[in-house]
């Protein structure tokens, strides 16, 4: 009985693993889900898989037992050489072959018609966010300006669209829960829409091979309620707030002196860097490196004072700090929400 | 030619049942709640995902915490062995669990920032630093 138990927990658990049932908790870094149905495009997408898996499943078992009856099956041997005009193998030959076209014939019309409804939402995307490639992280934009980095929000429920940019190499926005990937070409943009169809967090990654940091390059979509989904927009939109203790005070002195706002901006100050993330809300959001470590005061701290350890090869310089102004800095990093 | 077309018959069925097999052993490793780490100490998931959670292995060298090779501060292996926290505070299990908690207190000015942890997510960690004396290295 125990070992029955044990079948059929093994067969669910592969159901599970192919992602028929999903019943895990979503997170910044659950594993992603090629097969997933949590987005309109995503679901399409499944389904098309699961068509193409069964119907090659079906053909390979079909030949494969075709093949052992003859190979085991006693009788007359098929003279060599080409068939001929009157042969008893001619009807195979024909059967064989029309049975192919029609089975190839049926999977083209289908995928065209998936195609098709994947070409454009039914309804226009009230939303369009332009991404941007970098390496090795995301540069997320709204209305032209950059409002959050490796992380965005949308509103589930409805088609949201992507315009896709890369000013260095090619990357590829890959975000497997909801929809199929799409490459960022330099000189090239790309577009992208998508539905969640249910709240959550979704993990994303870059699919081009771009460069060392490659494998580090993620990112988090968050799908909330229109309502909550505007929250966030308008705040991520809005200025810093302004530095309250006066640790704060004393850290924003040291980004402004360090060269912190060489490469990074705070909307709302001095810093108007263009080459690292945006850090306006840098608080608020889950992670840091590209959805690599978690957002919190150790992670943050080690980012700093040895960001080359953490992510080799990536632009922003383990910096030379001494310990007192590293907590100014983090206390000033740690208000920005 | 029969015995072409029968291996190649045979490695079809078996690459099918490889793979069957492969997702079965895969489905099966579920991470148990404690797992013995490359030093064969037994780590408790616990304290494991609050050294991840906090950061820790971003500054410190941990032997049992996959990713915690961080060389900004000192490495934390035999940590029980040390005299002194910091320098200069007694290598006690209440100096740890304070240092652990607002190291800038005790120190202002060193490198660790204070991390906001509670007094038990403190102990959990001191626990786990402490183990190491357990080692036969």
């Amino acid at each position: 009985m125990a070992t029955i138990m044990m079948r059929v927990r093994q067969i669910a658990g592969i159901a599970l693993y192919l992602g028929l049932a999903n019943a895990q908790e979503a997170s910044w870094r659950s594993p992603v889900n090629v097969l997933s149905r949590k987005g309109l495009v995503a679901d399409q997408i499944s389904t098309i898989w699961w068509f193409l898996f069964s119907t090659a499943s079906l053909v390979f078992l079909v030949v494969i037992t075709l093949l052992l009856i003859a190979l085991f099956k006693k009788g007359q041997a098929v003279p060599k050489g080409p068939v001929q005009e009157n042969s008893s193998v001619r009807p195979i030959l024909y059967l064989g072959t029309g049975l192919t076209i029609i089975v190839l014939l049926i999977t083209a019309v289908y995928t065209f018609i998936s195609m098709r409804t994947l070409a454009a939402p039914s309804q226009k995307p009230a939303l369009t966010f332009e991404i941007v490639g970098k390496q090795w992280w995301w540069d997320v934009r709204y209305e032209g300006e950059s409002i959050s980095a490796n992380e965005l929000h949308i509103p589930s429920g409805e088609p949201v669209h992507f315009s896709l940019h890369s000013d260095n190499v090619i990357h590829s926005f890959w975000l497997p829960d909801l929809a199929g990937k799409r490459d960022l070409i330099p000189g090239h943009p790309n577009s992208l829409w998508l539905q969640a169809d249910e709240p959550g967090t979704y993990r994303g990654s870059c699919a081009e091979f771009c460069g060392v940091q490659h494998g580090k390059m993620n990112f988090t979509v968050i799908a909330e309620p229109r309502a909550a989904f505007e929250t966030w927009l308008e705040h991520a939109r809005a200025e810093a707030n302004a530095a309250v203790s006066e640790e704060a005070r004393v850290g924003q002195a040291i980004f402004m002196q360090q060269g912190c706002a060489g490469c990074h901006s705070i909307r709302g100050t001095a810093a108007q860097g263009e080459i690292g993330p945006e850090l306006t809300h840098l608080s608020s959001r889950l992670t840091l490196a590209a959805a690599n470590i978690p957002n919190t005061t150790g992670h943050l701290a080690a980012w700093i004072v040895d960001s080359q350890s953490i992510k080799p090869g990536n632009r922003m310089p383990s910096q030379k700090l001494s310990g007192e102004d590293l907590q100014f800095l983090l206390s000033y990093l740690m208000e920005l929400n | 030619m029969f015995r072409g077309a029968l291996i190649i018959a045979g490695l079809a069925v078996i690459l099918h049942i490889g793979v069957i097999l492969i997702s079965l052993e895969r489905v099966k490793a579920k991470p148990p709640l404690a797992m013995p780490d490359t030093t064969g100490r037994v780590v408790s998931q616990e304290a494991s995902s609050l050294l991840k959670h906090y950061g820790c292995g971003g500054c410190h060298y941990i032997p049992g915490i996959a990713g915690a090779n961080g060389k900004v501060g000192p490495g934390l292996e035999q940590f029980a062995n040390r005299a002194y926290i910091a320098g200069h505070l007694p290598n006690t299990p209440e100096n740890l669990v304070h240092w652990l908690m607002n190291p800038q207190r005790l120190e202002p000015g060193t490198a660790m920032p204070t991390m906001n942890l509670t007094s038990t997510e403190a102990k959990l960690i001191a626990g786990f630093l402490y183990g190491y004396d357990n080692d036969a290295r």
